[in-house]
């Protein structure tokens, strides 16, 4: 086992408890006491119901929020938001694809603005080649630099959306619901392509979701989060074969499964 | 669940006018549904297939534009294509109930839901304020609200999504439709929650007697709630059949593709399938199968016509070659 790459100690985040004029705001706790560790390259995931406060962990190691109390450390050190390299070295990947890219912006113009910002590429011409490159990496056609995000289809802004979070070159990706957004079809082919990339790049990966079978096959490890706390975590296969919490039987006995296939052996 | 469909829709074409000829195009061509009393019936596709507007057609609700070009809409003896507006309005509610997505943009958040349910109840029938009362309070405990009368006085913003979405089952049943349309409705809930609500609607159509037809994109909903099912692509019905049939023996390309594309506990990622290429543009004449082009099984003839044949009693499919996936079947 190496160290963890990021490591989450007692992280709260209260939300509210402010004085108001006649009374005091009744605080409300998204996240209570929160301890995670990601080790390098692995894919961790947050599973839970809608606020459960999974999205407020990942915003909190994007950076996005800052915790009211507890720590996060990342490669070793305290997690520096006013550092450039820290920054760049968490990406995140948000659930719907459209509200996350500029619509204003040709998708070409919007990448090569972000790697020349921070120095990925020495001038506009090597950004143009490494936009190429990203868009390729993802899936996409070259043709898309020209385009603006309303041409896409929704799991083609996906793909830009990952390809935007790649092109600074990070080495944890925080992915909060990345296909709830998407048709199945599609949904199949962004998970693809997520196992993919985090195996060639080496990417950690902190995936939250509230779809068990999505987390079962890209994930290796899962955090079962309840009212802001993580009640139940371990590898994929342990809390997903003998949960010990009654609310991730719960959790578990809700996803409906598909009756299995019964087709010629060809066809399989 | 026999004699007559309460509803049938039979080769329903679908038109958007453009502005002019070139732009407009059909999302749907050759919709056929029937569902019975009683009955829960899924129609399955993804964004774009026509699923939804197949569903506002039959509910007389399709909006500016967009209109019926073929095909025919029956809802208990009523021809919803050829009614006035009069009649649709009389249908809707009374009839035919429908249920949307979002529950908090379709409910008022400025009224309690009580208020919002009695007006539903009103609308259709000629009671009391006090008989309207107690009609709204019985929908909402058969909604499995616990202690109606604290929650009839609550606001949409006080509910959680799943409950929302209950009472706008409440209000749709308000007016003791015979049909029910639910469109993708538990799409934004919790599984948990959607088990419920699912669950709730399978209750309701055997203990009222009410045909349901609910459209969703997600397989598993219709896994766990639909009698029978019909998958649609690119505005066509390409299979029809018995849930438990269609989802463990598919006999179209397209429902194995999308079988395959859902992710489960049982496999590896490596076993998880996507769907090769995008859905034909539909402003182009498709005269042959419109999956052909994506389709692992396609031959030449596919591109040139279509031919929906019924496998067995209740069950069809629009793929020449379906044979090629029925299990004692062989190769061509």
């Amino acid at each position: 086992m190496s160290a963890p790459i990021l490591e989450l100690e007692g992280l709260g985040v209260r939300y509210g408890g402010k004085r108001r004029l006649w009374h005091k705001e009744p605080p409300f706790d998204a996240a209570i006491d929160v301890d995670l560790a990601i080790e390098p390259g692995e894919a961790l995931a947050i599973v839970g119901e809608s606020g459960a406060g999974k999205s407020t962990m990942a915003r909190c190691v994007a950076g996005l929020q800052r915790p009211t109390s507890g720590s996060i450390r990342f490669q070793g050190r305290p997690l520096d938001l006013r550092a450039r390299a820290d920054r760049r070295a968490i990406q995140m990947v948000f659930q719907d694809p459209y509200s996350s890219l500029n619509p204003r912006m040709k998708i070409g113009a919007a990448l090569s603005e972000l790697l020349l910002v921070n120095g990925v590429v020495p001038n506009r011409a090597a950004a143009l080649e490494r936009c190429a490159e990203l868009l390729e990496m993802v899936g996409m056609p070259v043709a898309a630099l020209e385009r603006r995000p309303s041409a896409f289809s929704g799991g083609q802004r996906q793909r830009i959306g990952i390809a935007r979070a790649l092109a600074v070159e990070p080495t944890l990706l925080v992915a909060d619901e990345p296909v709830s957004a998407l048709d199945v079809s599609i949904q199949a082919s962004i998970l693809l392509l997520l196992r993919r990339l985090q195996r060639e790049l080496g990417l950690t990966l902190l995936f939250i979701s509230h779809d068990l079978a999505v987390v079962h096959q890209l994930c290796d490890r899962v955090a079962v989060m309840c009212d802001g706390r993580v009640i139940e975590q371990g590898s994929v296969a342990e809390v997903f074969s003998a949960p010990q919490q009654e609310f991730t039987q719960q959790l578990l006995a809700a996803a409906t499964e598909l009756p299995p296939l019964e087709v010629p052996a060809e066809v399989r | 669940m026999s004699g007559e469909p309460l509803l049938s829709v039979r080769d329903l074409r679908i038109g958007v006018a453009g502005r002019d000829k070139a732009a407009a195009f059909e999302p749907v061509v050759g919709a056929s549904l029937h569902a019975r009393r009683g009955e829960v019936v899924g129609v399955v596709g993804e964004s774009g297939s026509g699923k939804s507007l197949t569903l506002r057609a039959i509910a007389g609700l399709l909006p500016a534009g967009v209109e019926v070009t073929g095909g025919a809409i029956d809802v208990d003896g009523i021809d919803v294509t050829a009614a006035g507006r009069s009649q649709l309005r009389g249908m809707r509610g009374g009839v035919v109930g429908m249920v949307f997505q979002e529950p908090m943009t379709a409910l008022n958040p400025t009224m309690r839901i009580g208020a919002q349910i009695v007006e539903a109840v009103a609308a259709h029938a000629n009671v009391s304020r006090a008989a309207a009362r107690g009609r709204s309070l019985e929908l909402l405990e058969r909604m499995g609200f616990t202690e109606p009368e604290r929650r009839y006085r609550l606001y949409p913003h006080e509910l959680s999504g799943g409950m929302r979405q209950r009472v706008m089952i409440a209000i749709a049943l308000a007016g003791e439709p015979s049909l029910l349309l639910c469109d993708e409705p538990t799409t934004a809930l919790d599984a948990t929650v959607t088990m419920r609500v699912l669950d709730l609607l399978v209750g309701l159509a055997a203990d009222l007697d009410i045909a349901v037809v609910l459209v969703t994109h997600d397989l598993g909903v219709v896994a766990r709630t639909c009698a029978r099912v019909v998958v649609m692509y690119a505005g066509r019905m390409v299979e029809e059949g018995l849930a438990a049939d269609v989802l463990q023996r598919p006999r179209h390309p397209y429902t194995l593709a999308l079988l395959r594309a859902v992710p489960t506990r049982d496999a590896t990622i490596e076993e998880l399938e996507a769907i090769p290429g995008a859905p034909p543009i539909l402003t182009a004449e498709l005269p042959g199968c419109p999956f052909a082009p994506r389709c692992a099984f396609s031959e030449p003839a596919c591109l040139e016509a279509v031919r929906t044949e019924a496998i067995e009693r209740g069950r069809t499919t629009a793929c020449r070659r379906h044979e090629l996936l029925a299990v004692n079947g062989s190769l061509a």
